[in-house]
Protein backbone atom coordinates (compact mmCIF):
# COMPACT_ATOMS: atom_id res chain seq x y z
CA UNK A 1 0.00 0.00 0.00
CA UNK A 2 3.07 2.39 0.83
CA UNK A 3 4.25 1.70 -2.63
CA UNK A 4 1.11 2.90 -4.08
CA UNK A 5 0.72 6.48 -1.81
CA UNK A 6 3.98 7.21 -2.69
CA UNK A 7 3.07 7.06 -6.73
CA UNK A 8 0.09 8.50 -6.33
CA UNK A 9 0.78 11.78 -7.08
CA UNK A 10 1.88 10.73 -10.44
CA UNK A 11 -1.04 9.25 -11.74
CA UNK A 12 -3.94 10.72 -14.15
CA UNK A 13 -6.51 13.10 -12.72
CA UNK A 14 -9.44 10.75 -14.15
CA UNK A 15 -7.71 7.67 -11.85
CA UNK A 16 -7.41 10.53 -8.84
CA UNK A 17 -11.49 11.23 -9.00
CA UNK A 18 -12.29 7.74 -9.14
CA UNK A 19 -9.66 7.10 -6.29
CA UNK A 20 -11.56 10.05 -4.17
CA UNK A 21 -15.18 8.22 -5.56
CA UNK A 22 -14.41 5.07 -4.39
CA UNK A 23 -12.56 3.56 -1.68
CA UNK A 24 -12.89 0.33 -3.01
CA UNK A 25 -10.82 1.12 -5.89
CA UNK A 26 -7.09 0.78 -5.77
CA UNK A 27 -4.52 2.13 -8.91
CA UNK A 28 -1.73 -0.07 -9.71
CA UNK A 29 1.54 1.64 -10.92
CA UNK A 30 2.03 -0.04 -14.14
CA UNK A 31 5.54 0.15 -16.16
CA UNK A 32 3.99 -0.73 -19.55
CA UNK A 33 0.57 1.44 -19.12
CA UNK A 34 0.38 4.77 -16.47
CA UNK A 35 -3.43 4.77 -17.24
CA UNK A 36 -4.64 1.18 -15.95
CA UNK A 37 -6.43 1.19 -12.92
CA UNK A 38 -8.36 -1.74 -11.82
CA UNK A 39 -11.49 -2.28 -9.94
CA UNK A 40 -10.14 -3.67 -6.53
CA UNK A 41 -12.65 -6.79 -5.45
CA UNK A 42 -15.15 -5.86 -2.16
CA UNK A 43 -13.47 -7.04 0.91
CA UNK A 44 -16.30 -9.30 2.42
CA UNK A 45 -16.84 -6.66 5.55
CA UNK A 46 -17.81 -4.24 2.76
CA UNK A 47 -19.90 -6.92 0.97
CA UNK A 48 -21.52 -7.71 3.92
CA UNK A 49 -22.64 -4.43 5.27
CA UNK A 50 -24.59 -3.85 1.35
CA UNK A 51 -25.95 -6.65 1.91
CA UNK A 52 -26.78 -5.75 5.23
CA UNK A 53 -28.25 -2.41 4.52
CA UNK A 54 -30.41 -3.77 1.23
CA UNK A 55 -31.94 -6.39 3.45
CA UNK A 56 -32.99 -3.71 6.12
CA UNK A 57 -36.22 -2.43 4.53
CA UNK A 58 -38.14 -5.65 4.71
CA UNK A 59 -36.45 -7.16 7.66
CA UNK A 60 -38.85 -6.93 10.57
CA UNK A 61 -36.40 -8.02 13.47
CA UNK A 62 -33.16 -5.84 12.78
CA UNK A 63 -34.49 -2.95 14.50
CA UNK A 64 -32.47 -0.17 15.42
CA UNK A 65 -34.07 1.15 18.49
CA UNK A 66 -36.43 -1.13 19.61
CA UNK A 67 -36.01 -4.75 20.03
CA UNK A 68 -39.88 -5.49 20.55
CA UNK A 69 -40.74 -7.07 17.25
CA UNK A 70 -42.97 -5.09 15.31
CA UNK A 71 -46.39 -6.68 13.68
CA UNK A 72 -46.84 -6.69 10.43
CA UNK A 73 -49.65 -4.50 9.25
CA UNK A 74 -52.65 -6.79 7.77
CA UNK A 75 -53.97 -3.79 5.78
CA UNK A 76 -53.61 -0.55 4.39
CA UNK A 77 -55.68 1.50 6.52
CA UNK A 78 -53.22 0.27 9.29
CA UNK A 79 -50.52 1.33 7.94
CA UNK A 80 -51.77 4.53 7.10
CA UNK A 81 -53.24 5.15 10.79
CA UNK A 82 -49.73 4.02 12.39
CA UNK A 83 -47.80 6.58 9.88
CA UNK A 84 -50.50 9.14 10.50
CA UNK A 85 -50.13 8.72 14.51
CA UNK A 86 -46.31 8.14 14.65
CA UNK A 87 -45.49 6.89 18.08
CA UNK A 88 -48.55 8.62 19.69
CA UNK A 89 -52.02 7.15 19.85
CA UNK A 90 -54.89 8.14 21.99
CA UNK A 91 -53.79 5.19 24.57
CA UNK A 92 -50.67 7.04 25.51
CA UNK A 93 -52.12 10.29 25.29
CA UNK A 94 -55.01 9.57 27.59
CA UNK A 95 -52.65 7.53 30.10
CA UNK A 96 -50.42 10.66 29.77
CA UNK A 97 -53.19 13.36 30.53
CA UNK A 98 -54.49 11.30 33.68
CA UNK A 99 -51.06 10.83 35.04
CA UNK A 100 -50.43 14.03 34.92
CA UNK A 101 -53.90 14.95 36.37
CA UNK A 102 -53.47 12.78 39.19
CA UNK A 103 -50.15 13.84 40.13
CA UNK A 104 -51.32 17.72 39.95
CA UNK A 105 -54.58 16.38 42.19
CA UNK A 106 -52.14 14.38 44.69
CA UNK A 107 -49.80 17.43 45.18
CA UNK A 108 -52.63 19.80 45.70
CA UNK A 109 -54.10 17.05 48.50
CA UNK A 110 -51.08 16.87 49.76
CA UNK A 111 -50.10 20.93 50.24
CA UNK A 112 -53.07 21.27 51.76
CA UNK A 113 -52.80 18.79 54.45
CA UNK A 114 -49.40 19.82 55.14
CA UNK A 115 -50.55 23.19 55.88
CA UNK A 116 -53.05 22.16 58.37
CA UNK A 117 -50.80 19.82 60.18
CA UNK A 118 -48.51 22.92 60.44
CA UNK A 119 -51.12 24.64 61.88
CA UNK A 120 -52.12 22.00 63.94
CA UNK A 121 -48.74 21.02 65.23
CA UNK A 122 -47.69 25.16 65.57
CA UNK A 123 -50.13 25.34 68.16
CA UNK A 124 -49.50 22.61 70.19
CA UNK A 125 -46.77 24.08 71.87
CA UNK A 126 -44.61 22.91 74.57
CA UNK A 127 -45.05 23.73 78.12
CA UNK A 128 -47.85 25.91 78.87
CA UNK A 129 -50.87 26.25 75.63
CA UNK A 130 -51.26 29.74 74.42
CA UNK A 131 -54.93 29.30 73.68
CA UNK A 132 -57.11 26.94 76.39
CA UNK A 133 -56.19 25.61 79.53
CA UNK A 134 -57.79 24.42 82.89
CA UNK A 135 -61.31 25.89 83.61
CA UNK A 136 -64.21 25.02 85.74
CA UNK A 137 -67.77 25.69 84.98
CA UNK A 138 -71.15 23.84 85.27
CA UNK A 139 -73.32 22.51 82.30
CA UNK A 140 -77.28 23.21 81.87
CA UNK A 141 -77.52 20.70 84.26
CA UNK A 142 -75.68 22.66 87.00
CA UNK A 143 -72.61 19.68 87.26
CA UNK A 144 -69.24 20.70 86.76
CA UNK A 145 -67.56 20.53 83.67
CA UNK A 146 -64.11 20.90 83.34
CA UNK A 147 -61.16 21.13 80.48
CA UNK A 148 -60.82 17.09 81.10
CA UNK A 149 -64.56 16.96 79.60
CA UNK A 150 -63.62 18.48 76.64
CA UNK A 151 -61.22 15.72 75.95
CA UNK A 152 -61.50 12.44 73.26
CA UNK A 153 -63.34 14.48 70.78
CA UNK A 154 -62.95 17.64 68.59
CA UNK A 155 -64.28 20.46 70.38
CA UNK A 156 -65.65 23.71 68.93
CA UNK A 157 -66.06 26.40 71.50
CA UNK A 158 -67.89 29.37 71.42
CA UNK A 159 -67.95 32.16 73.89
CA UNK A 160 -71.35 34.51 74.08
CA UNK A 161 -73.97 35.68 76.24
CA UNK A 162 -77.38 34.76 75.94
CA UNK A 163 -78.79 38.51 75.51
CA UNK A 164 -76.32 39.06 72.60
CA UNK A 165 -78.35 41.09 70.11
CA UNK A 166 -77.18 40.09 66.43
CA UNK A 167 -74.07 38.51 65.91
CA UNK A 168 -74.42 35.66 68.57
CA UNK A 169 -77.61 34.39 67.56
CA UNK A 170 -76.17 33.91 63.96
CA UNK A 171 -72.86 32.53 64.79
CA UNK A 172 -74.94 30.03 66.94
CA UNK A 173 -77.24 29.33 63.69
CA UNK A 174 -73.99 28.60 62.27
CA UNK A 175 -72.64 26.06 64.57
CA UNK A 176 -75.49 24.18 64.15
CA UNK A 177 -75.43 23.77 60.65
CA UNK A 178 -71.47 22.58 61.29
CA UNK A 179 -72.14 20.46 63.60
CA UNK A 180 -75.12 18.53 61.06
CA UNK A 181 -72.70 18.95 58.61
CA UNK A 182 -69.33 16.85 60.25
CA UNK A 183 -71.62 14.54 62.01
CA UNK A 184 -72.93 13.45 58.56
CA UNK A 185 -69.45 13.48 57.16
CA UNK A 186 -67.46 11.80 60.05
CA UNK A 187 -69.60 10.60 62.38
CA UNK A 188 -70.17 11.81 66.08
CA UNK A 189 -66.86 13.69 66.36
CA UNK A 190 -67.60 16.86 67.57
CA UNK A 191 -68.20 18.34 70.88
CA UNK A 192 -70.08 21.38 70.54
CA UNK A 193 -69.47 23.95 73.41
CA UNK A 194 -70.76 27.58 74.08
CA UNK A 195 -69.66 29.47 77.15
CA UNK A 196 -71.17 32.35 78.68
CA UNK A 197 -69.06 35.64 79.22
CA UNK A 198 -72.36 36.67 81.12
CA UNK A 199 -72.32 34.93 84.32
CA UNK A 200 -75.04 37.77 86.10
CA UNK A 201 -77.46 36.65 84.30
CA UNK A 202 -76.97 33.81 82.18
CA UNK A 203 -77.58 30.40 84.79
CA UNK A 204 -77.45 27.19 83.77
CA UNK A 205 -81.47 27.34 83.00
CA UNK A 206 -80.90 30.62 81.10
CA UNK A 207 -78.83 29.20 79.24
CA UNK A 208 -80.35 25.60 78.58
CA UNK A 209 -83.36 27.22 77.52
CA UNK A 210 -81.12 29.46 75.02
CA UNK A 211 -79.58 26.82 73.70
CA UNK A 212 -82.45 24.68 72.80
CA UNK A 213 -83.55 26.74 69.95
CA UNK A 214 -80.43 26.16 68.31
CA UNK A 215 -79.25 22.83 68.37
CA UNK A 216 -80.05 20.35 71.06
CA UNK A 217 -75.82 18.62 70.83
CA UNK A 218 -74.34 22.13 71.93
CA UNK A 219 -73.43 22.07 75.39
CA UNK A 220 -74.07 25.55 77.25
CA UNK A 221 -71.66 26.59 80.11
CA UNK A 222 -72.01 29.04 82.74
CA UNK A 223 -70.39 29.91 86.15
CA UNK A 224 -69.96 32.51 88.59
CA UNK A 225 -67.82 35.59 88.21
CA UNK A 226 -64.79 34.81 88.60
CA UNK A 227 -64.47 31.49 86.55
CA UNK A 228 -65.93 32.89 84.16
CA UNK A 229 -63.09 35.55 83.87
CA UNK A 230 -60.53 32.65 83.96
CA UNK A 231 -62.13 30.85 80.93
CA UNK A 232 -62.19 33.98 79.31
CA UNK A 233 -58.68 34.91 79.88
CA UNK A 234 -57.21 31.28 79.27
CA UNK A 235 -58.94 31.58 76.03
CA UNK A 236 -57.84 34.88 75.09
CA UNK A 237 -61.21 36.06 75.15
CA UNK A 238 -62.10 39.49 76.05
CA UNK A 239 -64.18 39.71 79.13
CA UNK A 240 -66.04 42.99 80.03
CA UNK A 241 -68.91 42.08 81.89
CA UNK A 242 -69.46 44.62 84.87
CA UNK A 243 -67.95 43.44 88.92
CA UNK A 244 -70.81 43.90 89.95
CA UNK A 245 -74.39 44.17 88.76
CA UNK A 246 -77.24 46.75 89.67
CA UNK A 247 -80.46 45.74 90.40
CA UNK A 248 -82.68 45.57 86.55
CA UNK A 249 -79.18 47.08 84.82
CA UNK A 250 -79.37 46.21 81.13
CA UNK A 251 -75.92 45.67 79.31
CA UNK A 252 -73.85 43.81 76.48
CA UNK A 253 -70.89 41.90 76.57
CA UNK A 254 -67.96 42.06 74.69
CA UNK A 255 -66.76 39.57 73.55
CA UNK A 256 -64.43 37.38 71.10
CA UNK A 257 -66.30 36.28 67.84
CA UNK A 258 -64.22 33.33 66.96
CA UNK A 259 -64.64 29.88 67.15
CA UNK A 260 -61.96 27.98 68.70
CA UNK A 261 -61.16 24.55 67.25
CA UNK A 262 -59.47 22.10 70.14
CA UNK A 263 -58.37 19.10 69.12
CA UNK A 264 -59.07 15.40 71.01
CA UNK A 265 -56.49 15.91 73.26
CA UNK A 266 -57.45 19.14 74.30
CA UNK A 267 -55.08 21.24 72.60
CA UNK A 268 -55.99 24.48 70.24
CA UNK A 269 -56.14 23.85 66.97
CA UNK A 270 -57.26 26.95 65.17
CA UNK A 271 -60.00 29.89 65.59
CA UNK A 272 -62.69 29.53 63.06
CA UNK A 273 -63.54 33.22 62.44
CA UNK A 274 -67.08 35.11 61.17
CA UNK A 275 -65.82 35.11 57.76
CA UNK A 276 -66.21 31.58 57.34
CA UNK A 277 -69.57 30.22 56.26
CA UNK A 278 -70.77 26.92 57.88
CA UNK A 279 -69.62 24.79 55.03
CA UNK A 280 -66.18 26.00 54.95
CA UNK A 281 -65.54 25.90 58.65
CA UNK A 282 -67.26 22.47 58.45
CA UNK A 283 -64.82 21.56 56.02
CA UNK A 284 -61.74 23.04 58.05
CA UNK A 285 -63.18 20.16 61.17
CA UNK A 286 -63.27 17.88 59.08
CA UNK A 287 -60.02 18.15 57.14
CA UNK A 288 -58.61 18.72 60.81
CA UNK A 289 -60.31 15.22 62.14
CA UNK A 290 -58.82 13.30 58.92
CA UNK A 291 -55.30 14.30 59.35
CA UNK A 292 -55.87 13.28 63.06
CA UNK A 293 -53.59 9.98 64.00
CA UNK A 294 -54.79 9.28 67.09
CA UNK A 295 -57.78 7.87 69.11
CA UNK A 296 -61.43 9.96 68.92
CA UNK A 297 -64.05 9.22 71.19
CA UNK A 298 -67.29 8.64 68.14
CA UNK A 299 -69.67 7.60 71.17
CA UNK B 1 -89.66 51.88 82.49
CA UNK B 2 -89.99 48.44 80.74
CA UNK B 3 -87.57 45.80 80.37
CA UNK B 4 -88.57 42.99 78.81
CA UNK B 5 -92.06 44.03 77.44
CA UNK B 6 -92.96 41.35 74.63
CA UNK B 7 -91.79 38.34 77.29
CA UNK B 8 -94.85 36.16 78.56
CA UNK B 9 -94.42 37.04 81.63
CA UNK B 10 -94.49 41.19 81.40
CA UNK B 11 -94.21 43.40 84.66
CA UNK B 12 -91.73 45.68 85.09
CA UNK B 13 -88.92 43.60 86.09
CA UNK B 14 -86.61 41.54 83.82
CA UNK B 15 -87.91 38.10 83.82
CA UNK B 16 -86.15 35.58 85.98
CA UNK B 17 -85.62 32.10 85.57
CA UNK B 18 -85.86 29.85 88.97
CA UNK B 19 -81.99 29.59 89.00
CA UNK B 20 -81.68 33.28 89.63
CA UNK B 21 -80.71 33.94 85.78
CA UNK B 22 -82.48 36.58 83.55
CA UNK B 23 -84.50 35.30 81.10
CA UNK B 24 -82.97 35.96 77.44
CA UNK B 25 -85.47 36.78 74.35
CA UNK B 26 -86.50 34.06 72.08
CA UNK B 27 -85.86 33.51 68.39
CA UNK B 28 -89.00 34.96 68.14
CA UNK B 29 -88.78 38.30 70.17
CA UNK B 30 -85.38 38.41 68.23
CA UNK B 31 -86.96 38.46 65.43
CA UNK B 32 -89.90 40.91 66.65
CA UNK B 33 -86.74 43.10 67.61
CA UNK B 34 -85.08 42.81 64.09
CA UNK B 35 -88.73 43.59 62.28
CA UNK B 36 -88.76 46.72 64.40
CA UNK B 37 -85.59 48.01 64.51
CA UNK B 38 -85.74 47.94 60.33
CA UNK B 39 -89.16 49.73 60.08
CA UNK B 40 -87.51 52.46 62.32
CA UNK B 41 -84.30 52.58 60.22
CA UNK B 42 -86.14 53.11 56.78
CA UNK B 43 -88.23 56.20 58.22
CA UNK B 44 -84.53 57.18 59.32
CA UNK B 45 -83.32 56.93 55.83
CA UNK B 46 -86.09 58.57 54.36
CA UNK B 47 -85.73 61.43 56.54
CA UNK B 48 -82.41 61.67 56.16
CA UNK B 49 -80.72 61.11 59.96
CA UNK B 50 -78.14 58.88 60.51
CA UNK B 51 -77.73 59.33 64.31
CA UNK B 52 -81.20 59.17 66.07
CA UNK B 53 -78.94 59.53 69.40
CA UNK B 54 -77.53 62.76 67.71
CA UNK B 55 -80.82 64.19 66.74
CA UNK B 56 -83.25 63.19 69.37
CA UNK B 57 -85.72 66.68 68.11
CA UNK B 58 -85.49 65.44 64.20
CA UNK B 59 -86.27 61.84 64.96
CA UNK B 60 -89.33 62.50 67.13
CA UNK B 61 -90.84 64.75 65.04
CA UNK B 62 -90.25 61.89 61.89
CA UNK B 63 -90.54 58.85 63.39
CA UNK B 64 -91.91 59.28 66.54
CA UNK B 65 -94.69 56.02 66.00
CA UNK B 66 -91.88 53.65 64.94
CA UNK B 67 -89.10 54.81 67.47
CA UNK B 68 -91.77 53.97 70.46
CA UNK B 69 -92.58 50.32 68.75
CA UNK B 70 -88.61 50.12 68.21
CA UNK B 71 -88.06 50.51 71.92
CA UNK B 72 -91.21 48.69 72.68
CA UNK B 73 -89.95 45.15 70.79
CA UNK B 74 -86.20 45.75 71.56
CA UNK B 75 -84.28 45.96 75.52
CA UNK B 76 -82.90 48.92 75.96
CA UNK B 77 -79.28 47.91 75.45
CA UNK B 78 -80.52 46.88 71.91
CA UNK B 79 -81.59 49.76 71.09
CA UNK B 80 -78.60 51.59 71.57
CA UNK B 81 -76.69 49.08 70.37
CA UNK B 82 -78.44 48.71 66.67
CA UNK B 83 -78.64 52.75 66.85
CA UNK B 84 -75.10 52.66 67.28
CA UNK B 85 -74.09 50.34 64.68
CA UNK B 86 -76.62 52.38 62.38
CA UNK B 87 -73.68 54.74 62.31
CA UNK B 88 -70.67 52.61 62.37
CA UNK B 89 -72.47 50.60 59.48
CA UNK B 90 -72.60 53.72 57.40
CA UNK B 91 -68.81 54.97 58.19
CA UNK B 92 -67.49 51.92 57.30
CA UNK B 93 -69.67 51.95 53.84
CA UNK B 94 -68.68 55.32 53.46
CA UNK B 95 -64.86 54.32 53.81
CA UNK B 96 -65.42 51.25 51.73
CA UNK B 97 -66.85 53.71 49.39
CA UNK B 98 -64.19 56.63 49.50
CA UNK B 99 -60.79 53.72 49.53
CA UNK B 100 -62.68 52.38 45.82
CA UNK B 101 -63.09 55.89 44.57
CA UNK B 102 -59.50 56.56 45.58
CA UNK B 103 -58.10 53.18 44.39
CA UNK B 104 -59.88 53.92 40.82
CA UNK B 105 -58.15 57.05 39.78
CA UNK B 106 -54.84 55.90 42.06
CA UNK B 107 -52.20 56.46 38.85
CA UNK B 108 -52.93 60.36 38.79
CA UNK B 109 -52.79 60.70 42.20
CA UNK B 110 -49.20 59.04 42.71
CA UNK B 111 -48.29 61.26 39.81
CA UNK B 112 -49.59 64.47 41.47
CA UNK B 113 -47.13 63.60 45.03
CA UNK B 114 -44.21 62.81 42.85
CA UNK B 115 -44.28 65.57 40.84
Amino acid sequence: MSQSGMSSSRLPATCLRMLRASSDTICKPSTRNFTSCQFRRPTPVAAQLRISRNALPSSAHHRLFSSTIRQHAKTVQQVKARNESGPFSWRAGILFFATGAGLIVYFKYEKERMQRQRIAEQNKGIGKPLVGGKFELKDSEGNIFTEDDLKGKYSLIYFGFTHCPDICPDELDKMAQMIDIVKQKKGNILKAVFISCDPWRDSPEVVKKYLAEFHPDIVGLTGDYDNVKAVCKAYRVYFSTPPELKPGQDYLVDHSIYFYLMDPEGDFVEAIGRERTAEQGAKAICDFASDWKGKINRE
Amino acid sequence: MKWWPFSSSGGDAQPKSSDGGIIAPTRTDRQACYNSRDIFFKCLDRNDILDSEDNPAQTVKACAEEHKIFEKDCASAWVKYFKQKRVVDWKKEEALRKYQMESSRMPPDIQQTSS
